[in-house]
């Protein structure tokens, strides 16, 4: 805090200099050169785009925030997406933290064609600073442990030592480039993972339709245009497919945290745009191309039923779900393979639990992305 | 007892089998007429860049363009080590801290048909055991 306040301090003359706007936020309050010096109001000018400035009654339109620093109190849940640069002051030791903070202007919907995300490191030898990371954090396992009375020291101990070297290469590789944190897998499972957000969503509707829920028959499918506010998404389908049994695994939950249910996204050329290993990004997408359309598009319908006969001839379908099941099967094999790296009480699940590329799977529901042309 | 016999004419089968043409089901019965057996499978990639590619592991430090295949069999933990006891204990009480192996994975790996020494797969399953947090066993 002390830090952003000392930065802010510092870049306020030389924004005024380049006619730049700039704003502070941190946990104790807030600063602007434009609008009210208030949270949500800074925010807002910082991004009136993402935040749909235009919409809100009262609000000051006429110039933004250019310059926003901040600690950590906006790293989660805000859509930030009309910046393009994102400097890392403080390096988090927990890699998760830099990926939230990028993700905030790293989201569906920028329009913008580059986003960067610049890191201050802390020596040029980051491995002598993981080192000495690591030594402290040693220490504080140790009395933690000692704290909780845990009667399995070695297996707390080494749970502890397998996410502190996962993060550690995590970090180190953030130094060469972004990266999709759920891509990594290493069978880690990080509250920080959770899909709180989504969940909040469909809480409400879930409660309203529990029956209709319940009642759907599987396979349920629509169809929507790929544009999505600003952007487009690419034409392919989002299946959502359950194994077979879906009985609970615990094993497999720590590879996929929405087992027994598995989300492919593949392509119309039957590429896996996003494996199941990305629920994240597969929801995002699914939010942005599903959320406000109760109709039917019935153009992008009649032209399915066109290409498919009515439903008759699948073939083009069949040959993207095989391909989605395929990539179910390789991501659970190697993540499983990943996680017997990370921890000493890695297990692989028992044959029947695996999701693999040669069970069957119910399918749940299926989306189908149109390119817009075939809208008209 | 005669089930010595029995169970060394099968072990001898079993070896004599690892020339066949499917290494993974060849090296899973050796095993299994040795006491070993697992429903732990996993359909890993075969291919060594991208096994060790999964494991996080430099695949340089390895001479793959001398390997064929990786095979992963089965993990042997603590839910088959009991069952096990009853056939056999694993010879494992004086070579090892018993009490900090929680598991063993038992790899095969298919090498070309060149001369390998004693030292070459030594190395081989030395570096393979740092990429696993447990011990790693190899057939071939």
């Amino acid at each position: 805090m002390v830090t952003a306040r000392y930065l802010y301090e510092e870049l306020l003359p030389l924004a005024r200099e380049c006619g730049l706007q700039a704003a502070l936020v941190t946990g104790d309050g807030c600063k602007a050169t434009f609008g009210r010096a208030r949270f949500q109001d800074v925010l807002v000018n910082f991004a009136p785009r993402a935040k749909r400035r235009a919409l809100m009654r009262g609000a000051e339109t006429g110039g933004e925030i250019d310059l926003l620093i901040a600690t950590d109190c906006i790293s989660e849940g805000q859509n930030l997406q009309d910046a393009d640069l994102l400097v890392n002051v403080d390096i988090h030791w927990n890699p998760v933290r830099l990926i939230q903070r990028f993700g905030r202007i790293d989201r569906i919907g920028s329009r913008n064609a580059t986003i960067r995300m610049v890191n201050f490191w802390p020596t040029e030898d980051l491995n002598r600073y993981l080192r000495l990371k690591d030594r402290v954090e040693a220490r504080m396992a140790l009395v933690d442990l000692s704290a909780t009375g845990d009667d399995d020291l070695l297996n707390a101990r080494a749970e502890a030592d397998g996410d502190a070297r996962w993060r550690d290469e995590q970090l180190l590789r953030l130094k060469d480039e972004v990266f999709d944190l759920e891509e990594t897998g290493g069978g880690v499972t990080l509250a920080d993972f959770a899909l709180d957000d989504f969940r909040a969503d469909l809480l409400g509707f879930a409660r309203a339709n529990e029956q209709a829920l319940r009642d759907a028959p599987l396979g349920l499918h629509a169809i929507v245009p790929s544009e999505v506010e600003g952007s487009a998404v690419d034409p392919g389908v989002i299946f959502c497919l359950r194994r077979r049994p879906p009985a609970p695994n615990s094993e497999q939950a720590k590879i996929n945290p929405l087992d027994p249910h598995y989300l492919v996204y593949v392509k119309d050329d039957g590429a896996v745009r996003l494996g199941f290993g990305q629920p994240k990004p597969i929801l995002e997408a699914y939010r942005a191309l599903c959320l406000g359309h109760v109709e039917p598009f019935e153009a992008l319908c009649n032209a399915f039923d066109d290409e498919t006969d009515h439903g008759e001839k699948m073939n083009r379908y069949d040959d993207l779900i095989r391909a989605a099941v395929a990539s179910v099967g390789e991501t659970s094999a190697t993540r499983t393979l990943a996680a017997l790296t990370g921890s000493r009480a890695a297990r692989v699940p028992d044959g029947g639990a695996q999701a693999r590329a040669s069970l069957d799977y119910d399918l749940i529901t299926w989306l189908i992305v149109r390119p817009a042309a075939r809208v008209a | 007892m005669s089930h010595t016999a029995e169970r060394l004419a099968a072990i001898r089968d079993a070896v004599s089998g690892l020339a066949d043409a499917d290494l993974a089901d060849a090296g899973r019965k050796l095993l299994d007429v040795m006491g070993y057996r697992s429903p732990k499978m996993l359909d890993a990639p075969t291919a060594p860049a991208q096994f060790l590619a999964a494991l996080g592991m430099d695949a340089t430090r390895f001479e793959t363009d001398r390997w064929r295949a990786v095979h992963f069999l089965f993990q042997l933990t603590g839910d088959e080590l009991p069952a096990l006891s009853r056939g056999g204990d694993p010879a494992t009480g004086e070579s090892f801290q018993r009490g900090a192996i929680d598991s063993f994975v038992f790899l095969a790996i298919d090498l070309d048909d060149g001369g390998w020494s004693r030292r070459q797969l030594v190395a081989i399953v030395r570096a393979l055991n740092r990429g696993f947090a447990m011990p790693a066993n190899r057939t071939r």
